[in-house]
């Protein structure tokens, strides 16, 4: 079985910048969902949202970018290689400049500067997957390492918060006029958050005597074939990709300690997952993690920024609660993670995301071991 | 040991009209939207509601090159340089005129580069891989090399794969069906350098190339430094 190792990350949220931040925050459940400033909402279904808690320059999203990948690369200097691809996963990148007039690649200019900090002369591209792009993009870090194309790959996500987006999530009525609650019993939608992962991937041999935070074990992806933006109501397509990812590590569902859901807290995608979860685990079922009601849906961001999330309660063996959690959906019969933390020993998680246009990605991860 | 990866059938759609294996078709001799005979989007798709012409001319396209065939596994692979820009302008204006609590959610739906790809796979009821990809003017071909990496790699037993370029000057799709062990053999590789140039019809040279038997590679690069060479080998 060939796995890639996560040995290195860096990440800005709403809880702002580092994985010790983050970690402290989604260890205790906290929410870093508050009232939008960043522009207007008034006469919107929602006026909340998760800011990152940083200053930057016009462009956002490459100012998320830069702060997350000095989070995770500090003042260290690459040696330009072939064998190292830099993939990166967003929904609308440097939007804000295009709409401003900027004659600017909204995608290349971003991938091309994490190219050049990184001096990455092997595979370069951005991922698109709409709110599966980072996790698509991990994916795609697998088969790249395990096909022998790459030694390093490293994959960003990003996504800054904009007005353009959040009206049109309020046109579909997917945003909550509460702090998202996922797989709460009054959960009423989605609220939009913005930020950014940095993380460096690399081959079993390229980790060796390296801290790891994670092992990526498996990978699966798959299409819904159904509906722009409502999930299959069984999740049978993301049902395929869990199992691909599984197929590919030779492992079964039985071995899945922990379902990190993609847990948006909208009516259709969280009934979805439970739908999925009983398929795939049948009536043992397993604890169910989600960080979108702390982080908020950072949409091309969200796969990567669940990676680390999962990454890091896996390091604690443990598992944390999901914020704004109440009452579970009874209607869902799942067991989503509540109240305190609470230790746990399995290590393998399995990490899905799913997005419009019925694309869904599937990750096993394994926690890593620091040195 | 998986087989070689081959392209086994391609079309391309440009102002010029409608090719399909480098056999114009009769009757779409105008700008995507204006082939009379073109598969409707409705007959394929019974959950169209407001397809963007951009995804009817995809799925038109698509259901063109593969014929009868309707396969479950089939991996969808796009690249484009210009993504959404098109439907991202539309929905921009219209937030303008409108006020931004009345935008059209089928107009934002487009304002993701995958919409039309989604389109395809409800069309055809596919259960494979879907992304697209963006390398600046390297995108279509990237998109091409790496879906012959999927394929000889086993991952995909097929992919559809090519460029779209749409509401940013001459609109224009070229797409590609990649397979195991059929068809003309492809290789590929991709990798960023500074200094190219080019442009994003690099997908559609590609078309043209096939159509002659000798060996050649068709490369694609931007000058923000993304490149992608696709090599085609003499034989079937």
């Amino acid at each position: 079985m060939k796995r890639i190792a996560l040995t290195a990350a860096g990440v800005v949220t709403g809880h702002g910048v580092g994985l010790q931040r983050l970690g402290a925050a989604l260890r205790l459940g906290a929410s870093a969902v508050s009232m939008a400033t960043r522009f207007d909402t008034a006469g919107l279904c929602s006026q909340l949202a998760v800011e990152a808690p940083v200053q930057t320059g016009p462009d956002r999203a490459l100012g998320l970018l830069e702060v997350a990948a000095r989070d995770a690369f500090g003042p260290t200097t690459f040696e330009p290689s072939t064998r190292r691809a830099v993939l990166l996963g967003s929904t609308k990148g440097s939007l804000a400049m295009v709409l401003s007039g900027e004659r600017v690649d909204p995608m290349g200019h971003l991938t091309a500067w994490l190219a050049g900090r990184t001096h990455a002369q092997g595979p370069v591209r951005a991922i698109g997957a709409a709110c599966a792009s980072s996790s698509a993009a991990v994916g795609e870090a697998f088969e790249l390492i395990g096909s022998g194309t790459c030694d390093q790959v490293v994959v960003a996500g990003v996504e800054a918060l904009h007005p353009f987006v959040y009206a049109g999530f309020h046109s579909l009525k997917a945003l909550s006029p509460h702090p998202a609650a996922p797989f709460d019993a009054q959960r009423l939608g989605l609220t939009l958050g913005e930020g950014a992962a940095v993380l460096l991937f690399e081959s079993e041999a390229f980790a060796a005597r390296q801290s790891v935070l994670a092992w990526v074990e498996g990978h699966g992806a798959s299409s819904d074939g159904h509906d722009q933006t409502a999930p299959h109501p069984r999740g049978e397509g993301l049902l395929a990709a869990c199992r691909r990812a599984l197929a590919r590590a030779g492992l079964e569902p039985s071995h899945v300690g922990r379902y990190h859901a993609h847990g948006t807290a909208t009516l259709h995608n969280d009934r979805m997952e439970a739908a999925m979860c009983h398929s795939l685990f049948g009536p043992r079922g397993v604890p169910i993690t989600a960080v979108k009601g702390s982080l908020g849906h950072t949409l091309g961001a969200a796969g990567a920024l669940d990676v680390v999330a999962c990454a890091l309660s896996l390091l604690a063996r443990e598992l944390w609660p999901v914020s704004n959690l109440r009452q579970v959906d009874p209607s869902l019969e799942v067991a989503p993670v509540m109240g305190e933390p609470r230790a746990y020993a399995n290590p393998l998680a399995l990490v899905a995301t799913a997005g419009f246009g019925g694309i869904n990605t599937a990750l096993l991860l394994r926690g890593g071991a620091t040195r | 040991m998986s087989a070689r990866a081959g392209i086994t059938s391609w079309a391309s759609w440009t102002s010029g009209g409608v090719a399909i294996n480098a056999a114009p078709v009769d009757g779409a001799d105008g700008a995507l939207g204006a082939w009379a005979q073109a598969p409707a989007l409705s007959a394929v798709h019974p959950r169209a509601r407001r397809p963007h012409p951009s995804a009817k001319a995809l799925v038109q396209l698509a259901t063109t090159v593969l014929g009868e065939r309707r396969p479950a596994d089939l991996g969808l692979l796009l690249g484009s340089a210009s993504g959404s820009a098109g439907a991202d302008r539309e929905y921009e204006r219209e937030l303008a005129s409108k006020g931004q609590g009345f935008g059209s959610p089928s107009l934002f739906v487009y304002t993701l580069p995958t919409a039309p790809l989604g389109e395809v796979s409800i069309a055809l009821q596919t259960r494979g891989p879907l992304l697209t990809v963006s390398a600046g003017l390297a995108s279509g071909m990237s998109a091409v090399a790496r879906a012959i990496e999927w394929v000889d790699s086993g991952n995909c037993e097929r992919v559809l794969c090519g460029g779209f370029e749409f509401g940013i000057g001459a609109d224009h799709l070229s797409l590609f069906l990649v397979e195991a062990g059929a068809g003309r053999r492809v290789s590929a590789s991709t990798g960023f350098a500074l200094g190219g140039s080019g442009d994003t019809r690099a997908a559609l040279t590609l078309a043209r190339s096939l159509a002659a038997p000798a060996p050649s590679s068709v490369v694609a690069a931007d000058p923000l430094g993304f490149h992608a060479t696709v090599h085609l080998e003499g034989s079937r």
